[in-house]
């Protein structure tokens, strides 16, 4: 009861008018930042982070500026997956799967509010479950040791590949051929330089964004230059601007599932949001069967991994607020924020600092309405982007890429990685191969040896470890599931083809 | 025989702090002044640029502001090669660095380069190692901890935030060899993110940590852990100040991870000069005193060519001590 | 058939990636697995499946390539984008930016005046968004320093 009144002290303070001014231009700035493709997530927040010092704003204020900031990026990404096929984050990556089928069908509209419909809806269901569940999720946390990391990450690996557009193996080739990009740079655990032909250049190994804007960007490009260049026809239809109600009632069950799956994913710390949105993607595409047209535009593709990524990124805050440990990048920046206000989270902060605790909280969950509210109005707008002619609107899109990754490094080099995986990118799609399981090993296939080798050297060598808990031994069996159900019918026809 | 060296020349710098009082430099003002985070934004290197970098405008030092440049790479590698290799001569450039960035060029990981390449400018705070074990856990002092480590080397799993051969794992193998254990190769370190070496604490797959002390502090508050020792020279203020240090208990290791700059080898010296003075006068201020707050730092000061030297002996002891061990060739 | 040239490809990565990784210099561990293993493990998958798909190709998959000129503008518009990152630092960001977009547009078979203007525009208009607003420095570029 005790949380409820704080909380309501929490949103008193939010809604005081200069704080909801404040949120607003946190989502506007946000969302500006999020939707150029190569900006997004805790990068936008990191290169915003002076701007909000540089305010000198009171330290509640702060914060709230801030979460306003985070939730504009993260529609941001969306828009620009949607609209341009261009994730930006990797926890977007599943809503290009239908977002951007639905725009190219010209339903680009109705794709966008979707997801801010989403998003509000995991938002919302993840805030309660932080509200009863915090304590009780930090010890759940507690037994995900790295023999289940390892196994977890084996799984959504496995399943995205299995069940991905097209050839199970072929997903699964291009799994491992992402964790092998994963591979170069320096070994995780001493200082043996892999696969880096020598350049210190190459230590750090392959910056994930730079992957995967070249395998999104580049690669988009690509394809739609040799379209033009064919003289197909690119037409772009926007028709409706808008979401009817009988739309959203059909995903409602889909929304919920996947706040409440997401929510769980999040509380783990690791690569919460990206696991989360494309298992809940796979879970509800196998749940719909038939019935649905996942992967061509189905809305349903877009409401799932929008609302998982939503309630994660509110999951992550439980490790963070009860153990002081950041679950993911972006809570990596709001513990530097917290510190910044002379706040230390840990396992004393909700006791000690209720304010901070509840305010948080609260900004997070009206940074999320305020979008909503100021972004379905402006659907309209954003879908106008599709309308520049593809002749301007793709050098654009290339260039910005290229400005964002070489300004956040600082590094040609890295712009030459990413034109090279944009061929690599090219191919791939040509040869029938699917590009996320390719993205998502290279998103966790750091974590995934990282893991593996600290469950091996916590047991000493020891193999059988990593089956050696209830949690993993049900986790092997989903892995088992997961590679069986699309070889399993296609070997049984094709034995009764042969016979 | 550089140890003991390398003991005292710290235990002057820490109290003879007067000594390096630099020249104002007044013959030398940046023009446009940067400063290299080798990491990505958010991390402690990228904070020391943004708060030196904030400060030196608001105390009026600088003329312009000084630009914060992020390039991330090699655990700080990308921009120590950079520095060296093409920006020789740059007096209006400062890069972050700590004590992690001696043990890497110690291990030799760069190419064709070594500590005395560039210039060492100073350090403006620290952090301290720990020997930290759940509050449940049988062991109540330093000297109990080490009696099973001699007794049964394996049955120990240390955890802490750095790769092998880095401080977390160095220091716990130093107060090991302090311990007459020979053969600290077959002690078990397990390298874990900084956040996850405290996790694995607390659910017990892992027994003692060993990294920083601001990385467990919020555990240590709420008493959640055990801190057994820190390699401190003298106990930490405030609410630390109950952590007896590992020299107080017998085992003289001392191992500071400090947060601080170098710039390019071919800085002139009336820019080195200035550098110095500036970062003396951020230093000693209030604000400061936040950062290192806010950061979880331990105060501590050394500059100029004292600094340097102490670099560049902390260098040539690591790579003794490692090559006696087998860690580096 | 494409399917089979496909497998032998990744067949030969498989082992050329496991060769590299035995060749690795393991220094000094106290990590039971050391950096090799991971590698091996990842190059023995990619093996097995590549000669599954070696044995087994999709039946009736034909990629689409690209006719002889398109793929001529693909390779320009490739080399071009190599070319930007090698010029943008010796260039500076404007100069090397009003090219590149004015090169692509061209591509992308826009009228030579519509694409000078929009190189030009996007150029202005991205320095004044990262450099001003963002305050992320962008190189001014050593052909005209000094």
């Amino acid at each position: 009861m005790d949380a409820l009144f704080q909380l309501a002290d929490g949103f008193a303070y939010v809604f005081q008018w200069q704080n909801l001014l404040i949120v607003l231009l946190g989502c506007v700035m946000g969302t500006m930042i999020g939707m150029l493709p190569g900006l997004g997530g805790s990068n936008a927040i990191a290169v915003l982070l002076p701007l909000v010092f540089a305010l000198g704003l009171e330290p509640a204020a702060a914060l709230i500026l801030f979460a306003g900031i985070y939730y504009g990026s993260e529609y941001g990404n969306s828009i620009s997956a949607i609209l341009l096929n261009i994730p930006g984050t990797s926890g977007a990556v599943a809503t290009t799967f239908d977002g951007h089928p639905m725009a190219r069908d010209g339903r680009a509209g109705t794709a966008l509010a979707m997801s801010a419909v989403a998003s509000f809806v995991g938002g919302t269901i993840s805030v309660v479950g932080l509200m009863v569940f915090a304590p009780l999720l930090a010890r759940w946390a507690l037994h995900f040791g790295p023999a289940e990391y390892f196994v977890l990450i084996v799984f959504a690996l496995t399943m995205v590949s299995a069940l991905s557009k097209g050839d199970a193996l072929k997903g699964l080739i291009s799994a491992i051929l992402g964790l092998m990009v994963a591979t170069i740079g320096l070994d995780p655990n001493g200082s043996t330089a892999r696969f880096t032909f020598g350049s210190v250049k190459l230590y750090d190994g392959v910056d994930f964004v730079v992957a995967m804007i070249g395998l999104f960007a580049i690669g988009e490009v690509l394809m739609t230059l040799e379209r033009v260049r064919q003289r197909d026809q690119l037409v772009t239809l926007v028709s409706r601007a808008s979401i009817k109600l009988s739309e959203i009632k059909k995903t409602v069950g889909t929304m919920l599932r996947s706040s409440a799956i997401g929510f769980f994913i999040g509380t783990l710390p690791g690569a919460g949001a990206t696991i989360a949105s494309f298992l809940c993607y796979i879970m509800e595409k196998t749940l719909t069967g038939s019935r649905g047209t996942f992967g061509d535009g189905d809305i349903r593709g877009v409401a799932a991994p929008e609302s998982a990524n939503n309630a994660a990124a509110s999951g992550a805050f439980v490790p963070l607020l009860t153990l002081g440990i950041p679950g993911s990048a972006t809570t990596a920046i709001i513990l530097v924020a917290l510190v910044g206000l002379n706040v230390r989270p840990g396992p004393l902060l909700i006791g000690s600092n209720p304010e901070i605790f509840w305010g948080l909280v609260a900004s997070m969950y009206v940074g999320n309405l305020m979008l909503l509210v100021l972004n379905l109005p402006l659907v309209g707008l954003f879908v106008r982007v599709l309308m520049i002619p593809r002749w301007a609107l793709m050098p654009v899109v290339v260039v910005v890429s290229f400005v964002a990754i070489y300004s956040l490094n600082n590094s040609s080099f890295d712009l030459l990685v990413m034109t090279g995986l944009g061929i690599g990118g090219y191919l791939m799609r040509k040869l029938g191969f699917p590009i996320a399981p390719a993205v998502l090993g290279l998103v966790l296939g750091n974590l995934l040896e990282v893991n593996l080798r600290q469950a091996i050297a916590l047991s000493d060598g020891d193999w059988t470890t990593l089956a050696g808990s209830p949690i993993t031994l049900v986790l092997w069996l989903c892995v088992a599931a997961s590679l069986m159900s699309p070889v399993l019918p296609r070997l049984l026809s094709k034995r009764a083809r042969n016979v | 025989m550089r140890l003991s060296k390398h003991t005292v020349a710290f235990g002057t710098l820490l109290l003879a702090v007067t000594v390096a009082a630099p020249a104002t430099a007044q013959d030398f003002r940046p023009e446009s002044a940067e400063c290299i985070a080798p990491a990505k934004p958010g991390g402690g290197w990228d904070l020391t640029c943004r708060a030196t970098a904030r400060l030196l405008t608001e105390f009026d030092l600088i003329d312009s502001p000084m630009q914060v440049r992020n390039m991330p790479g090699g655990g700080g590698g990308v921009a120590f090669m950079y520095t060296v290799g093409e920006q020789g001569e740059n007096d209006d450039l400062l890069v972050a660095a700590s004590g992690g960035t001696t043990l890497m060029l110690a291990r030799g990981e760069l190419p064709d380069v070594t500590s005395q390449d560039v210039r060492w400018v100073g350090a403006m705070g620290a952090d301290f190692p720990v020997i930290a074990v759940r509050a449940d856990a049988p062991w109540q002092t330093l000297e109990e901890f080490l009696q099973q480590l001699r007794d049964d080397p394996r049955s120990i799993v240390m955890g802490g935030g750095s790769a092998i051969g880095g401080t977390d794992h160095i220091r716990p193998l130093q107060l090991a060899r302090a311990a007459g254990i020979q053969d600290v190769r077959n002690l078990r370190y397990i390298s874990f993110e900084a956040g996850t070496a405290v996790t694995e604490l607390l659910a017990g797959r892992s027994h003692v940590f060993t990294a920083g002390v601001s990385e467990i502090a919020p555990q240590f508050e709420a008493g959640e852990v055990r801190i057994l020792a820190v390699m401190a020279p003298e106990r930490l203020p405030g609410e630390f100040s109950e952590i007896p240090t590992a020299t107080e208990q017998g085992y003289d290791v001392v191992g500071p991870n400090w947060r601080g700059f170098y710039a390019p080898s071919g800085m002139s010296d009336e820019a080195y000069d200035f550098w110095v003075g500036v970062l003396e006068q951020i230093e000693t201020s209030d604000e400061w005193a936040d950062v290192r707050l806010q950061n979880g730092l331990a105060p501590l000061w050394m500059a100029g060519q004292e600094f340097d030297d102490y670099v560049n002996s902390e260098v040539a002891t690591f790579i003794e001590f490692a090559t006696e061990l087998g860690i580096i060739e | 058939m494409t399917d089979r040239i496909s497998g032998l490809f990744l067949l030969g990565v498989g082992v050329a990636f496991a060769i590299a990784a035995l060749q690795l210099r393991t220094g000094f561990t106290s990590d039971n697995l050391g950096p090799k293993a991971f590698p091996l493990i990842l190059a023995g998958g990619l093996v097995f499946l590549s000669i599954c798909l070696l044995l087994r190709p999709g039946r009736g998959f034909r990629p689409s390539w690209p006719s002889r000129s398109v793929a001529l503008g693909l390779f320009l518009a490739l080399l071009s984008l190599v070319l930007y990152a090698n010029l943008i630092l010796w260039l500076g960001f404007l100069v090397s930016t009003a090219l590149e977009v004015f090169v692509l547009c061209l591509l992308y078979q826009a009228r030579p005046l519509p694409a000078a203007v929009a190189g030009v525009l996007t150029s202005l208009a991205l320095f004044g968004l990262f450099d001003w607003l963002l305050g992320l420095p962008l190189p001014n570029g050593t052909l005209f320093a000094g």
